[in-house]
C-alpha cells in the first residue's frame, strides 16, 4: 500500500514538473528567451535569406501592439515598420513583471523586392514557478563534543572539534541548469569551517564546487545536500547556523528564483536555520 | 485561242458574296481579310479551278499561315446537281502579303475549250487592326504578402493582363475575336507547374479548349479587354505566368480579318515570391 501510495506522488511530481517548466513558447515572467527565424541553431543565418530586412513586433491577444516595457524588453533594436533592420533573424526577449496570459510575436522579413513573409508564434507568459527551497534536514541537537572526555580548564579548540549540519537545497520549475549563491553564518563566535556541496548522480554522491560565489548545478538535478560545518565553543549558548539562499537564477534562461523577482523581492529565495546545543562546561573535577 | 475566247465571253461575273466593310472591299481586301468570290459557270459538270497570280506567277494556296510558304488559304465550292451552277472561292489573303494588284483567275473547262475569267484584287497591307497584350503589372507579391502565414504554404494570387484592339476609325466592324494561352511556371524549373484557378473577363469566367481560352463576338466599341487569372502556388517561390494572344480577328459578317501590325501579342508577369522564412522558433 505504501508503495502504491509513492507511485501515485511520484507520478503526480512528474505531472507538475512537466506542467510547470518553461520554454520559449510557455516562459515564466522575469525569463529571457531567444526567438529566431531562418536558422537551424539561433546562431547562423540559413542560406537564401542575402540581406533581407526583419521587422519584429508583439501583440496581446486582440492584436493590439505591446510596447509596455514593464511588459518587455528586447536586447536589439527591432526597428520600424517602413525600416526594418538588416539580418536581424533573431531577438531576445525578457517577459516583465506585468506580462500575463497570451501574446503573439510576430516577424516581418522583407525581400529585396519589398515581398514580406510575415510569421507569428502565440507566447503564453506564466507565473514564475522556478523556486529554491531550503530546509535543514536533522532536529537541532548537541554538538558533537557531548560526551567527550575534556582535559584541562578550558578544552581546546581539538578537543571540541567541530558538528556538521546538513540541508536540503531543493528546486522546482526548470529542466535547466540551475544556480543559486550560499552565505552561510553562525552566531556565538563559532565559525563556519566548511560547507560541501553534493548531489545524488544516479546513486553516486557527486560533489559540486562553489565558483565565483555561485553553485551551478546540472540540468536535471533538483536536490543538493549542503553540509555546513561549525566549530564547537565553551560556552552556554547555543549556535546558531543560518544557511541563506542569497540569489538563484536558471541559467538558461535567466530567471530569477521567484521570490526574489517578485514586486517586491524577498531578501532571500530561502533560508533555514539548525541549532547546536552546546555541551555543559562542567569545570575540571576538583578535589579537597 | 485562250485570248479569244476570254475576249468573246468576255462578261464579268466575280460577285461579292460577302458583307461589305467600309474600308476594304472583295476586291480592295486587307491583308488577312476573308471573303468569298462566286462564278456563275455554264455547266456544272465542268472542272474548274481558281488561281492567284501576282506579275504572272502563281502565289501558293495552303491550310494555314504557321507555314510561311503560305500565301492564300482557299475553300471550294461547287453547285451540286439540280443547283444553278456556280463556283464559289472562300479566300483568306495572307497577313504578310505584300500590298499591290493580284489577279485572282477563275478557269472553266468544257470538253476540249476553256474559258478564263480574271479580276483585279488590290490589296492593301493591315496596319489598322492590331491587338496588344500586355500585363497590369509586371510584378506582384504573392498574395499573402504581409500576411502572417508558414513557410511554403499555398496561396491564390490574381493577376491581370490586357488586350487592346486598335483599328481605323474609318473601318467598322462587327465585333472582334481573339484567343490566349495562359503558361504559369515556377522560376524554380524543377517543380511542377502551379495551377489556374480561375480565368475571368468581365466576371464571366472561362475555360480552356485545346490549351486555349477564346474572348469572342467583343463589340466594336470595346477596345479594351482585361484578362484576370488566380494563380495557385506556393508563395515562397517565384511564379511567372507567360499570356500568349493568337487567333485574333476582325469579324464583320462571315468576314474575318486577322490582326497586322507589329507583334506585340505576349505579356509575361511575375508573382514574387516572398522571403522563405521559417516559422519562429523559441529556446
Amino acid at each position: 500500500m505504501k508503495t502504491i501510495k509513492s507511485l501515485i506522488a511520484i507520478f503526480f511530481l512528474l505531472i507538475g514538473s512537466q506542467a510547470f517548466a518553461q520554454t520559449g513558447t510557455t516562459p515564466y515572467v522575469g525569463s529571457t528567451h531567444i526567438y529566431y527565424v531562418n536558422s537551424s541553431d539561433g546562431n547562423t543565418l540559413n542560406a537564401g535569406h542575402p540581406d533581407n530586412t526583419y521587422y519584429w513586433y508583439l501583440t496581446d491577444n486582440t492584436e493590439a501592439l505591446v510596447t509596455d516595457t514593464d511588459v518587455f524588453t528586447v536586447g536589439q533594436a527591432w526597428g520600424t515598420d517602413v525600416a526594418p533592420v538588416n539580418n536581424l533573424f533573431k531577438v531576445d526577449i525578457t517577459w516583465g513583471s506585468a506580462a500575463s496570459g497570451t501574446y503573439y510575436l510576430y516577424v516581418k522579413e522583407y525581400s529585396n523586392h519589398g515581398c514580406i513573409s510575415k510569421r507569428r508564434i502565440e507566447i503564453l507568459v506564466k507565473p514564475n514557478a522556478f523556486d529554491i527551497q531550503i530546509a535543514a534536514v536533522a532536529a537541532d541537537g548537541c554538538n558533537t563534543a557531548s560526551g567527550t572526555l575534556f582535559t584541562g580548564v578550558t578544552p581546546v579548540a581539538a578537543q571540541l572539534g567541530s558538528t556538521p549540519r546538513d540541508f536540503n537545497i531543493t528546486m522546482t520549475g526548470t529542466p535547466n541548469s540551475w544556480k543559486f549563491k550560499p552565505v552561510v553564518t553562525a552566531d556565538n563566535t563559532a565559525a563556519i569551517t566548511t560547507t560541501t556541496y553534493n548531489y545524488d548522480n544516479a546513486g553516486v554522491e557527486t560533489p559540486l564546487t562553489v565558483i565565483d560565489d555561485y553553485i551551478t548545478v546540472p540540468a536535471g538535478v533538483n536536490a543538493v545536500v549542503a553540509t555546513s560545518s561549525v566549530t564547537n565553543v565553551w560556552n552556554d549558548n547555543n549556535t546558531i547556523i543560518t544557511f541563506n539562499i542569497d540569489a538563484g537564477e536558471d541559467v538558461l534562461y535567466g530567471t530569477l528564483e521567484k521570490d526574489e523577482s517578485k514586486a517586491t523581492p524577498d531578501q532571500y529565495a530561502g533560508t533555514a536555520t539548525s541549532i547546536v546545543w552546546p555541551v555543559p562546561t562542567t569545570t575540571e573535577i576538583q578535589t579537597n | 485561242m485562250k485570248n479569244s475566247m476570254r475576249y468573246l465571253l468576255g462578261v464579268f461575273a466575280l460577285v461579292l458574296i460577302t458583307n461589305f466593310a467600309s474600308a476594304q472591299s472583295e476586291f480592295a481586301p486587307v491583308a488577312g481579310s476573308t471573303f468569298t468570290y462566286k462564278v456563275d459557270v455554264d455547266d456544272n459538270n465542268n472542272n474548274v479551278t481558281w488561281a492567284i497570280k501576282k506579275d504572272g506567277t502563281a502565289l501558293t494556296a495552303g491550310v494555314d499561315f504557321s507555314n510561311a510558304a503560305t500565301d492564300y488559304i482557299i475553300t471550294t465550292e461547287t453547285a451540286t446537281t439540280g443547283e444553278v451552277g456556280f463556283a464559289k472561292a472562300t479566300i483568306t489573303w495572307g497577313p504578310n502579303l505584300g500590298e499591290g494588284t493580284y489577279v485572282l483567275e477563275f478557269t472553266e473547262i468544257g470538253g476540249s475549250c476553256t474559258t478564263v475569267r480574271t479580276a483585279d484584287v488590290i490589296l492593301t497591307a493591315n496596319t489598322s487592326f492590331d491587338l496588344t497584350a500586355a500585363a497590369t503589372e509586371t510584378s506582384a507579391c504573392n498574395s499573402l504578402n504581409n500576411t502572417a502565414s508558414i513557410l511554403d504554404q499555398d496561396a491564390t494570387t490574381e493577376i491581370q493582363f490586357t488586350v487592346d484592339m486598335e483599328k481605323a476609325a474609318s473601318w467598322s466592324i462587327e465585333s472582334w475575336k481573339y484567343k490566349f494561352a495562359l503558361t504559369p511556371t515556377y522560376a524554380d524549373a524543377s517543380m511542377p507547374a502551379p495551377s489556374i484557378t480561375s480565368v475571368t473577363i468581365d466576371g464571366n469566367p472561362k475555360n480552356a479548349t485545346d490549351g486555349k481560352y477564346e474572348d469572342a463576338t467583343i463589340p466594336e466599341g470595346t477596345t479594351q479587354r482585361t484578362i484576370t487569372v488566380k494563380i495557385t502556388g506556393n508563395a515562397n517561390k517565384t511564379i511567372n505566368v507567360a499570356f500568349a494572344v493568337s487567333e485574333a480577328f476582325a469579324v464583320n459578317g462571315i468576314t474575318d480579318t486577322a490582326e497586322g501590325g507589329s507583334d506585340t501579342n505576349n505579356a509575361t508577369t511575375s508573382i514574387t515570391k516572398l522571403p522563405g522564412s521559417s516559422a519562429i522558433i523559441a529556446n
